[in-house]
């Protein structure tokens, strides 16, 4: 567990119903690290709101009324990019996820979420750790393609992008194939750290690759 | 009565010589055209070749009679069904189809060929040459005594006796008899011969434009016989009333007479009468006796001969009386007549009309008017094509309407299904929606409950938790099951994946994943995707409650056209006192209802292998 820092980690929350919303509230205000600067039900009041309070993370249902929670994060990421986006969802749709995570999303937490594993996700993705799960994981490699592979083609005038060197891959693979960080860094002979760099890597790749692309991966497909 | 019965003649006019093996000079289309010019037959002969020449440089178009042979008979008009048909020069007469009645009218040219025999035929009905159905007549009478006829027969003559030559001493003479029964009260036998048959015709000129002489209506033949008859040997057998009595033959014809030498000669006991008494001449015969001759050359007038009292035989003890007789003859019609055909066939053909001799020999040129009668519209090959093209195209549309309709049945039953597809997302959808923030509240509040409670034995708070999230997670489950849009196999092996990894982790089992790298786009309908899950699923809550397994492997393959899974945990395998089959029977039932195949088995190094094999619908 890392020490607190001096300053509590602020969180806004975007969620639809006032219940969980105000659940999820003081879920984070048994933590003295966490503090709760804001709830807003929707995503046109999130997207209103949210750029004057500048939270360090931003907790964020992808279900909601109107935009969605995966188009809030893409306007909010563009606009905040110190801003980290953890997106709360109760359906376990990988498609979805994936969107989110390539809109600038950092993690996600699958509803319901203990108290425990709420503050940690925070704590985690406000030093940096961006949590891959081996279904995110295997989503990512087809959005990548295999290693070595040339990246696809790009419109012209964009930015290069980056593809996914051998040893982001062969992570991402064995993270995919159902490995713990803990295992994979056994394996590889690196440390803990180095595979939580290396994913974090992927993740600001797939962020890169995901606006230079200026595609909505989820365009025209209904959310569950 | 106004027409004159087409086929009056029943003895067909036997030709000693054939008239169309004669030279002919045919005179096309000889309808009565008022303005056409005519020339004298006297200059025929000089101008024929050159007319000839002229003939064929008109063809069709020059009319007969310009060609300078006189035409004797004319088409005058055409009824068709009672109404009159427009007759032009130079073209066929054309019958519509299904006529019930044609008839043509025949007139003689002009009045100076009133009195021209003549016959005709349509070629391609008639066998043979006809005529227009005259007669002459051989009568028998009985008078009683105050002079009254009370009783008689008769017997008609016509058409041309068999081997009639012209020459009325060589032309073979054929037997006749007359078989009468005396009345009672009769006393004495008439007998006469008489050139009309007919006691007068009248004939209507109808539509057409009537001859210079007539007037429509008006009587204008009473007596269209024309022809020679010539009697011979006529004799009356009489029959006694006593029976036993011998026949007693009476001559009729005596070899004594007036003038017996000349044709004007009358024999014994005969006398002429009729409006000609001119026609009745007698045949001289040097050794017998003369033969009794009628020549009538008037379609106006008739005349015969007429047993005179002298002659008259006496019949009041006779019972019955046989007359017999010989003739040579051949008789026709001259003047306007009216033929008619019913229910014409469909087709080409030619009316011929020649003038004759007052002997029946051929004394002209022919009048041939074509004549075409029109198929009736079901025969024409326009209407068959028609039919035909109609019959395609009807079976076409026919054919094409059941498509549709079966199209159309394919796609109501489609958007049914899709309905029913859409239906179930929807609940499901709404019951993930609705229940999906109550169960994630009542688990977040379970666990704020339980941080403050600090009680010692949090369990109830843990167990509410649970059983909210895995409600979430089993209605996120169904949603999943059923939403057309995660039909396809990557999405599926992603599920399955994911699903196997979470909850075997749960329960501190690894979890390794054998995955294809990119598994190929293959649709997965919902009634596959759920019965493979629900078995998978029931595949791993065994592991996990029965196997003590530390961990599971799952390996997935698309083959062609199936898709591959192996279940392999290192747990303590099937327990020996296990019934067979146990646990995996509803497992099994669920594969098979999917057709696929599942086969377990328990490898050497321990544990227990699911085996799964799916067949995969073809791709779209």
């Amino acid at each position: 567990m890392t020490p607190p820092p001096p300053s509590p980690i602020s969180v806004a929350i975007v969620e639809d119903d006032p219940r969980v919303r105000r659940d999820l509230c003081e879920m984070l205000h048994t933590a003295d690290d966490v503090s709760c600067v804001g709830t807003f039900p929707s995503a046109e009041e999130a997207l209103e709101k949210i750029p004057n309070l500048r939270p360090k993370v931003v907790l964020m249902d992808i279900h909601l009324p109107g935009s969605t929670g995966i188009e809030c994060v893409r306007d909010l990421s563009q606009r905040l990019p110190d801003s980290l986006f953890v997106m709360l969802t109760s359906s376990d749709d990988s498609e979805a996820l994936f969107a989110s995570l390539s809109a600038g999303a950092s993690g996600y937490l699958l509803k319901p979420v203990r108290t425990t594993e709420l503050l940690a996700a925070v704590r985690d993705v406000s030093l940096g750790g961006s949590p891959m799960t081996s279904h995110i994981a295997r989503r990512v490699v087809r959005a990548f393609g295999p290693a070595n592979s040339p990246p696809p083609p790009q419109p012209a005038g964009a930015p290069p992008v980056e593809g996914l060197s051998e040893r982001e891959m062969e992570i991402l693979t064995h993270l995919s194939q159902g490995s713990l960080y803990k295992e994979i860094s056994d394996q590889l002979g690196v440390s803990y750290a180095t595979v939580r760099t290396h994913i974090e890597r992927i993740y600001r790749k797939l962020h890169v690759r995901s606006r230079s692309q200026a595609v909505a991966l989820l365009q025209g497909r209904p959310l569950r | 009565m106004q027409a004159v019965p087409p086929d009056a003649s029943d003895q067909p006019l036997g030709p000693p010589h054939d008239p169309r093996a004669l030279p002919r000079q045919e005179s096309q289309n000889a309808i009565r055209t008022p303005k056409t010019p005519r020339l004298r037959r006297s200059r025929c002969a000089i101008l024929l070749p050159l007319f000839s020449l002229l003939h064929h440089l008109h063809a069709a178009a020059a009319t007969p009679e310009a060609t300078g042979s006189p035409t004797r008979l004319v088409l005058a008009g055409v009824r068709i069904d009672g109404i009159a048909h427009p007759l032009r020069a130079s073209h066929p007469v054309r019958v519509p189809a299904l006529a019930k009645l044609t008839e043509f009218t025949i007139e003689p040219h002009s009045e100076s060929h009133l009195h021209t025999r003549w016959r005709y035929q349509l070629e391609g009905i008639d066998p043979d040459w006809r005529d227009a159905g005259a007669w002459m007549r051989i009568t028998a009478r009985f008078e009683d005594k105050n002079g009254y006829i009370i009783g008689g027969e008769e017997q008609t003559v016509s058409g041309q006796s068999p081997g009639w030559t012209g020459d009325l001493a060589h032309s073979p003479a054929v037997q006749k008899q007359l078989h009468l029964e005396v009345p009672e009260n009769a006393q004495r036998l008439i007998v006469w011969t008489c050139t009309s048959g007919l006691p007068g015709i009248e004939w209507r000129s109808g539509t057409q434009p009537p001859l210079p002489s007539q007037k429509p209506g008006r009587i204008l033949s009473p007596h269209p016989t024309v022809g020679i008859h010539a009697l011979h040997e006529l004799s009356a057998i009489l029959q006694d009333k006593r029976p036993g009595s011998p026949p007693r033959r009476h001559n009729l014809i005596p070899s004594e007479g007036h003038l017996l030498d000349q044709l004007e000669g009358t024999p014994k006991g005969w006398a002429r009468h009729g409006t000609s008494l001119g026609f009745a001449k007698i045949h001289p015969r040097s050794e017998a006796a003369p033969l009794l001759v009628l020549r009538d050359e008037s379609a106006t007038s008739f005349g015969g001969w007429v047993t005179a009292p002298a002659l008259r035989i006496p019949v009041e003890n006779s019972a019955a009386v046989t007359l017999e007789w010989k003739d040579a003859y051949s008789i026709g019609w001259a003047g306007p007549a009216r033929i008619a055909y019913s229910y014409l066939p469909a087709g080409h053909y030619r009316l011929r009309i020649q003038p004759l001799t007052t002997e029946g020999f051929p004394a002209g040129a022919e009048t041939l008017v074509p004549v075409q009668v029109f198929p009736p519209f079901h025969q024409t090959l326009g209407f068959q094509i028609l039919v035909l093209s109609l019959g395609t195209v009807g079976v076409f549309l026919i054919t094409r309407r059941v498509q549709r309709r079966k199209l159309h049945a394919e796609v109501e039953a489609m958007n049914r299904h899709k309905a029913l597809l859409d239906e179930r997302l929807r609940i499901a959808r709404d019951l993930h929606d609705s229940l999906g923030s109550d169960l994630t509240h009542l688990a977040l509040l379970s666990d704020l409950a339980q941080r403050q409670s600090r009680d010692a034995t949090p369990a109830p708070y843990e167990q509410i938790f649970e059983s909210a999230k895995s409600l979430t997670r089993r209605v996120d489950e169904i949603v999943w099951a059923l939403n057309p849009a995660q039909d396809s196999l990557p999405q599926f092996i992603d599920f399955i994946a994911n699903h196997s990894q979470k909850f075997l982790n749960s329960a501190q089992i690894r979890c390794r994943l054998h995955l294809p790298a990119d598994p190929p786009t293959l649709p997965l309908p919902s009634p596959i995707r759920h019965d493979l899950f629900l078995a998978l699923k029931e595949a791993l809550h065994n592991i996990v409650k029965h196997s003590g397994a530390s961990e599971v492997r799952l390996h997935l393959e698309v083959e062609s056209s199936s898709l591959r899974i192996l279940l392999e945990d290192n747990g303590q395998g099937i327990p020996p006192n296990a019934t067979a089959g146990n646990g995996t029977e509803s497992i099994r039932s669920r594969i098979q209802r999917i057709g696929g195949t599942l086969n377990v088995s328990q490898p050497p190094g321990g544990g227990i292998t699911l085996a799964f094999q799916i067949p995969l619908p073809p791709a779209k």
